[in-house]
């Protein structure tokens, strides 16, 4: 009997404990942290926002085929300066001919990409407050005036391609303003869109805090690692957005300072930040530039020894016209012989390098010449001759509607490749016209010469899915 | 754990003395054709066996007292129930096929005799189908089953299949059957290292009542799998093998040859490559077959010995299996090496057993489903006919499409994937009856399954591959790759159970079936992986990598984590119920925890409950046409939190590198309320045998719901968090009919034919989405719209060419009217990729022991996105291999044709390149002959048999491809649900002879 008693005992334990250990369902992720508890976890957020500009969606392309990523080689692909060759594979003619309709991939994950880094950037703001006390209180100020540089930097990219126009008081529709991280509702949020001009407003606004944070914070010019906004880069960010709402007084107030603080390099130095090598060298150009840890380490950044992507013979025309730093085999490869036998011009600024520069002295000092020359401020001029000189090409003297062209025409060339010109196109004229645009003899994958104003492409559509899924977001006109 | 179990043991030895009142039973067993004694018969009470016949065909057992039947079971014989009686019983049995497999269900937790099933289960024999000449077993299974949907899809050796039972019940979770081996969980991707040759049964729970015993993991049916078991008597040893060969189909998309392509470059294309007249006279020249390069005819064998015996207390089974294919693409294949051990002991009260199985292969694949421009998949389509395969030196030829294009051959010859696979998988269990109440029954089942692979691929340095790598992604690659992986994943379960059998009366009408059971499950795993350039060392393998620097660039990638890390714990119990043998209930309740879901919502309890009423057993039920008819009727829910990941309830933060630095941001947005995904079925059934079982059938309705969808909706880009969010929303449903029928149209000793079909209709319908939606688009060309199949496309009608532009039509979706417009707000829902109707249908014919075997499979009713034709039709790859359709492209004014002017952007979302994936395919056919007993005699072996077979022999379909099967299995391309997304491995055609032989 007593045995028996012992055996139902084990038997029973067995039977019901080895099984029913709850605890044992709970486990935990080992490879993803829950929430940022620590001050160290903050700082890795912060530099998580800076990930999302790594994305092949916004600057970063980390293939030698030179995908062009939104916001850095395509809009050069999609303006007059860039045409397609046969190598692309006729991958990106969707987006050099302007065809795209609302479902087209490249111009949703254009929206969805800046959008995502500005979750993370409020998702930082909003952890961030804890920290702003004692031994991390001047960091975390640091930490939440480059969050809100980044947040309003990324509105202003939207803006660039979902904005209706750019007057700075204009009641057309530009992007919903997003200033909160709210994963809870993630679904049921929706937005509408804000007008361009609460767009500019908020952007603004958000700029206007950083510097103020920056302030308090500390850092505010002496930022030596250029992977990181500091208040030089917030000057320059509010003088582009400025640029393209005709703000001319501001954009020459923060150029000044900007410029003030970090100069435009010389023609030596030019050509070394499109150097693998020497990157780093030009310590006074370059503002912020995202760097490249892609998968494919020691990384680079957009790419091109084999490109989707040649430089028009008309801009080939003017880059060896201009000739000194803008020629210079760092920078622009004439005379590439492609697989079909094919002579072309190769813009060099990609291949091998480390990090595509989001700002620099060139692109300001360009911005304040226009501006100045808007303004009738005669010393436009000198400001177009200071950068000719410090590019190693000769000045010149123009007056009129011929200096206005020549500054333009710099800007071309300055910042050829480096994700502008169709955003300057649809600024202004709203006109392309390809010379080339040949799709026999390897030449090119064009088949579209010219693009009028009239065409819808000029305005990206708001995505088909993110009105399916956001009704309250009001489609582009033409979609 | 294992203390208490030792002392359990100890504790069962000791009680194992005490034995309820007993009574002798003997009797002799004898063959009813000639007389002579049967050795080696099993006699069995109650299904469990308790003796065996002895060299004079005499057994003697001893039974409880107050049972009444015994059933005597030998291969090769007709099974044959006796009642007990007082006198000595003689037995005869007569020969035929054993049907001891097909008249019970295995649930994996019990069997069950089919007669009292309520659910919906059907049992297949294995042996009619084992020797299908195909590495990984669920293949074998399509279109044996109504309900069971079996996509092959590909035919590089070792797949696994897409299998789906009575349509998909998830959009996000997982819709993949549950595989029981013996009790214990197998992955289906790991049955290409397992031996399809030890398998002895397999049955496909396909409703609630069936699958509630498998609650937590049984929503999308369970396919439970035993293995041979030792029969008592004899040692009898068995040589299966077979040897064959397979060959290529035809591929229904037509490519240019090279007069061809030149013309339609020089002609239509305006000239792409900027060809000479004198380029293009050489290139005339030139006429390369490149499916001739890449393909060869494929070569299988395999062979097994297994061994079989025991006594009355102990039996074994063993078997070592070699299974070796070469397949049809040049350089893959795969062996495998397989073993396994099964042993059951009895000893009074105590029954144990363990059945372990080990296995090893060794694969060479290619990539498939993907539209990398270095897959030889690929590049054997989109190679320039033009071009040569070698140079007069005997080098590979480099194309002018390089680095868009790397040579085949070399890639299969020279580089190559390699993986290996070593797969453990085994349980133990020991079953007690307890002493003090008679058939109440204690069983501990602890079983373990484990697999590890380790891959490898390199592409060595010089080859096209490697440069192409180094042009394309990055410059360091340009000197070789070499990656290698190790993924390994333990999977335990351990299941108690107590089992109570009973009759509620002295009368013995009314019986009860109790069992209440405990199960724990933990699935672990852990994986690395590395990325290593720079091949400069003349090995090929690690000791050919040299140093990485930041200078050279060769820095390797290391990668890795935990693939699995969860836990499922339930307690469950069901009863069966009968009353005479013709009325039968049983329940299922159950309650399960996750460790997937959110603890406030983790656990669950549901339940099935079933009927059934043996409509012949009344004594008022005379028409002599229906010897046999049955009615039965199930409702249940069962669950399901596979196939989410381990942790989708919470928020998380992923790692990645900024500035060489680390971060953390968001790349999963919580859902705090997840819970588990119930799937509830309704099934009705009839079951029928009529004229003296001539005719066999069953019919079954089910209506299946299910509630909580697993659902990744997208996410408004406004709201961050990589759109990445799991949500338990929205309902969808899957009705429809099963029907099998077997018709034995000639049934003599010596001639026999018989028919066996079936047919599944299924409909499913999304009936809501999440937050009141009612509208989601789903992968790249499907959309979810409530009211429609999953699976559903969306696409724009594409109407044609308009002859006098040459331009695209598109049908307008506001108006119906005709545009050239392409616009997304003309897309519309169309047709579905899972075929409603599916069939198998099976003709037998023997004379004696010859047989023959012939068995089609056909599928109705859904469509394929072609993306392969996309891909050699698009207007930019005029100067890769282009499809032969590209001859009509429209050139003049007035020109009637469907394929538009080259220079026009082709629109891939549309339903020009959408095509009807119908077919119908004799999947084999088998000619066998079994020798008779009169000539094995004089050779001195129990059994011999040889057969030769055809595996899909013919397919009908009008898809323009290898095969308009899609399994998404072999798609890469995550997007890409339903479509044949290109790098298609073609289905294989072969022809095998093998030979059996029992001695």
């Amino acid at each position: 009997m007593k045995k028996i008693i012992i055996y139902t005992c084990v038997g029973f334990s067995t039977f019901v404990f080895a099984p029913s250990c709850k605890k044992q369902l709970n486990t935990t992720p080992q490879t993803s942290l829950l929430e940022l508890k620590t001050f160290s976890d903050i700082q890795a957020g912060m530099r998580g926002v800076y990930d999302g500009f790594q994305s092949t969606n916004y600057y970063i392309c980390n293939a030698n085929s030179g995908n062009p990523s939104p916001f850095s080689a395509l809009p050069d692909l999609m303006g007059d300066d860039f045409v397609e060759t046969l190598e692309s594979l006729g991958n990106w003619n969707t987006m050099s001919e302007m065809i795209y309709a609302s479902d087209n991939g490249v111009v949703n994950a254009a929206f969805i990409q800046p959008y995502e880094i500005i979750s993370r950037a409020n998702n930082i703001l909003q952890f961030i407050g804890q920290f702003e006390t004692g031994i991390t209180n001047a960091e975390a100020k640091r930490i939440k005036a480059q969050a809100f540089a980044i947040r309003a930097h990324c509105h202003f990219d939207l803006m660039r391609y979902f904005a209706i126009d750019f007057d700075r008081n204009s009641s057309a529709l530009g992007v919903p303003n997003v200033t909160k991280f709210e994963p809870a509702s993630a679904l049921t949020s929706l937005p509408a869109r804000n007008t361009v001009k609460e767009n500019y407003d908020l952007i603004l606004k958000d700029l206007d805090s950083a510097l103020a944070n920056f302030r308090t914070g500390g850092n505010t010019t002496s930022n030596t690692n250029r992977a990181f906004i500091d208040s030089v880069t917030v000057y320059a960010i509010r003088a582009r957005v400025n640029y393209y709402a005709s703000q001319w007084t501001s954009v020459i107030a923060d150029a000044n300072i900007a410029l003030g603080l970090r100069p435009t390099t010389n023609s030596a130095g030019y050509t070394a930040m499109f150097t693998t090598a020497t990157e780093a060298t030009p310590t006074s150009e370059v503002y912020w530039a995202i760097p490249s840890d892609g998968t494919m380490s020691p990384g680079r950044a957009t790419n091109g020894s084999n490109a989707s992507y040649r430089v028009t013979n008309a801009t080939t025309t003017i880059l060896t016209g201009f000739g000194g730093a803008y020629t210079n085999t760092n920078v622009t490869r004439l005379n590439q012989v492609s697989g079909g036998g094919v002579n072309r011009t190769l813009c060099w600024k990609y291949p091998g390098i480390r990090s595509f520069k989001v700002y620099r002295a060139g692109e300001l000092m360009l911005m304040r010449a226009e501006a100045k020359y808007k303004t009738s401020d005669l010393t436009a001029l000198n400001d177009l001759n200071s950068l000719k000189t410090n590019r190693g090409v000769a000045n010149g003297s123009e007056t009129g509607a011929a200096l206005l062209n020549a500054i333009l025409t710099l800007r071309r060339i300055e910042l050829l490749g480096e994700g502008h010109r169709w955003f300057d196109l649809r600024r202004t004229t709203k006109s392309t016209v390809r010379l080339e645009c040949i799709t026999s003899g390897g030449q090119s994958r064009a088949a579209k010469c010219a693009i009028p104003s009239t065409e819808r492409g000029w305005l990206f559509p708001i995505p088909f899915n993110q009105i399916l899924v956001n009704p309250n977001l009001q489609p582009n006109p033409g979609y | 754990m294992t203390k208490k179990l030792s002392i359990l043991l100890g504790m069962l030895l000791l009680f194992g003395q005490l034995i309820a009142q007993t009574k002798q039973v003997t009797g002799k067993v004898s063959d009813s054709k000639d007389g002579s004694a049967i050795v080696g018969a099993t006699i069995s009470l109650n299904g469990k066996s308790i003796g065996i016949t002895d060299q004079s065909g005499a057994f003697s057992v001893s039974v409880p007292s107050n049972a009444r039947k015994l059933t005597i079971t030998s291969i090769g014989f007709t099974d044959m129930e006796v009642s007990i009686t007082n006198s000595s019983l003689a037995i005869s049995l007569a020969a035929g096929d054993s049907k001891s497999i097909s008249e019970v269900i295995v649930t994996g937790y019990a069997t069950k005799g089919k007669r009292s099933n309520t659910g919906s289960a059907v049992t297949i024999s294995v042996d009619g189908i084992r020797n299908q000449p195909i590495a990984s077993f669920d293949q074998m299974l399509q279109g044996q089953v109504p309900g069971l949907d079996v996509k092959s899809g590909s035919g590089q050796p070792g797949r696994n299949a897409d299998v789906v039972i009575r349509g998909k019940g998830s959009i996000n979770g997982s819709t993949t059957p549950l595989y029981i081996i013996d009790g214990i969980e197998v992955r289906p991707g790991d049955f290409s290292t397992m031996n399809p040759g030890d398998f002895e049964s397999v049955t496909i729970l396909k409703d609630a009542s069936s699958t509630a015993i498998y609650g937590s993991r049984g929503a999308n049916g369970v396919i439970v799998v035993t293995t041979k078991k030792g029969k008592s008597g004899k040692t009898k040893f068995t040589y299966d093998g077979q040897v064959g060969v397979s060959r290529l189909p035809k591929n229904k998309l037509e490519l240019m040859n090279t007069q061809e392509k030149l013309d339609f470059e020089i002609d239509i294309a305006g000239n792409p490559w900027g060809w000479s007249p004198a380029d293009v006279a050489a290139f005339r020249l030139v006429n390369t077959d490149w499916n001739d390069i890449v393909f060869q005819d494929g070569k299988m064998q395999s062979h097994q010995i297994s061994a079989s015996g025991g006594n009355d207390k102990t039996t074994f089974y063993t078997s070592v299996g070699l299974y070796n294919e070469d397949g049809i693409t040049i350089n893959t294949g795969l062996k495998r090496y397989t073993g396994r051990l099964n042993l059951t002991h009895t000893e009074n009260r105590l029954k144990m057993g363990v059945n372990l199985t080990g296995g090893w292969s060794d694969f060479r694949g290619t990539g498939e489903g993907n539209q990398s421009v270095g897959a030889p998949l690929n590049t054997v389509i989109w190679a320039l006919p033009y071009e040569p395969n070698k140079n007069p030196d005997g080098t590979y030829y480099n194309s002018f499409q390089f680095p868009f294009w790397i040579n085949p051959e070399e890639e299969l010859v020279e580089n190559g994937d390699n993986s290996g696979q070593l797969k453990l998988n085994g349980n133990a269990y020991i079953e007690y009856k307890l002493p003090w109440l008679e058939n109440l029954t204690y069983k501990l089942n602890v079983g373990g399954d484990f697999s590890q692979i380790e891959a490898f691929n390199i592409t060595n340095n010089g080859t096209q591959g490697a440069n192409q790598s180094g042009q394309l992604t990055a410059a360091f690659r340009n000197e070789g790759v070499l990656g290698r992986s190790y993924d390994k994943r333990f999977r335990s379960t351990i299941t108690n159970s107590l089992n109570y059998k009973t009759f509620l009366d002295s009368k013995q009408d009314h019986s009860l079936n109790v069992g209440v059971f405990t199960e724990y499950i933990r699935r672990t795993g852990r994986n690395f992986n590395f990325e290593a350039y720079g091949l400069l060392n003349p090995f090929r393998n690690e000791a050919g990598l040299v140093t990485g620097t930041a200078a050279n660039g060769y820095i390797p990638v290391v990668g890795g984590g935990f693939p699995q890390d969860n836990t499922i714990s339930s307690f469950f119990g069901n009863a069966d119920y009968s009353f005479k043998n013709k009325y039968f209930v049983s329940v299922t309740g159950r309650t399960d925890g996750s460790s997937r879901l959110s603890p406030k919502n983790r656990w669950t309890q549901y339940g099935s409950i079933g009927a059934a009423w043996i409509v012949t057993a009344e004594n008022f039920f005379n028409v002599n046409a229906i010897n046999f008819l049955k009615l039965k009727a199930s409702y249940g829910a069962v669950g399901n939190s596979e196939g989410i990941g381990d942790f989708p309830y919470l928020q998380q933060y992923g790692r990645g590198t900024y500035n060489g630095n680390s971060t953390l941001s968001v790349n999963r947005l919580a859902n705090d309320d997840l819970t588990w995904e119930k799937r509830r079925t309704a099934n009705f059934g009839l079951e029928f045998e009529l004229f003296k079982s001539r005719v066999r059938g069953t019919v079954e309705y089910y209506n299946s719901l299910t509630k909580g969808l697993y659902f990744s909706p997208f996410v408004p880009a406004t709201s961050g968090g990589n759109g990445n969010i799991l949500t338990n929303g929205g309902n969808m449903a899957n009705n429809g009919i099963d029907v099998s029928i077997g018709v034995k149209i000639i049934d003599k000793k010596d001639f026999y034919w018989s028919i066996d079909a079936n047919y599944n209709y299924n409909k499913n319908t999304i009936k809501s989405l999440p937050n009141n939606q009612n509208f989601q688009l789903y992968q790249s060309f499907q959309a979810l719209q409530v009211g429609k199949p999953f699976g559903s496309f969306y696409l724009v009608d594409y109407v044609g060419v308009n002859p006098a532009n040459g331009n695209s039509q598109y049908r307008k979706q506001s108006d119906k009217t005709i545009t050239e417009i392409y616009d997304a707000n003309d897309l519309t829902v169309l047709g579905t990729s899972d075929a409603p109707h599916k069939g198998g249908v099976t003709n037998t014919i023997g004379y004696k022991g010859l047989q023959v075997t012939a068995f089609f499979v056909y599928n109705y009713g859904n469509y394929v996105y072609n993306n392969a034709r996309f891909n050699v039709e698009f207007y930019q790859y005029t100067t890769s291999g282009f499809a032969k359709n590209g001859l009509t492209a429209w050139t003049t004014p007035g020109q009637i044709t469907n394929f538009p002017r080259i220079d026009e952007a082709t629109e891939g979302q549309t339903t020009r390149f959408l095509e009807k994936g119908d077919f119908w395919r004799l999947r084999n056919v088998m000619v066998s002959y079994t020798f008779p007993k009169t000539i094995l005699s004089k050779l001195k072996l129990q059994g011999l048999r040889i057969f030769v077979q055809g595996q899909n022999l013919y397919t009908q379909h009008n898809f323009q491809g290898w095969d308009p099967e899609v399994s998404t299995i072999v798609n890469s391309d995550a997007g890409s649900n339903a479509s044949v997304s290109g790098a298609q491995y073609p289905t294989l055609r072969s022809m095998n002879a093998g030979i059996s032989i029992t001695f």
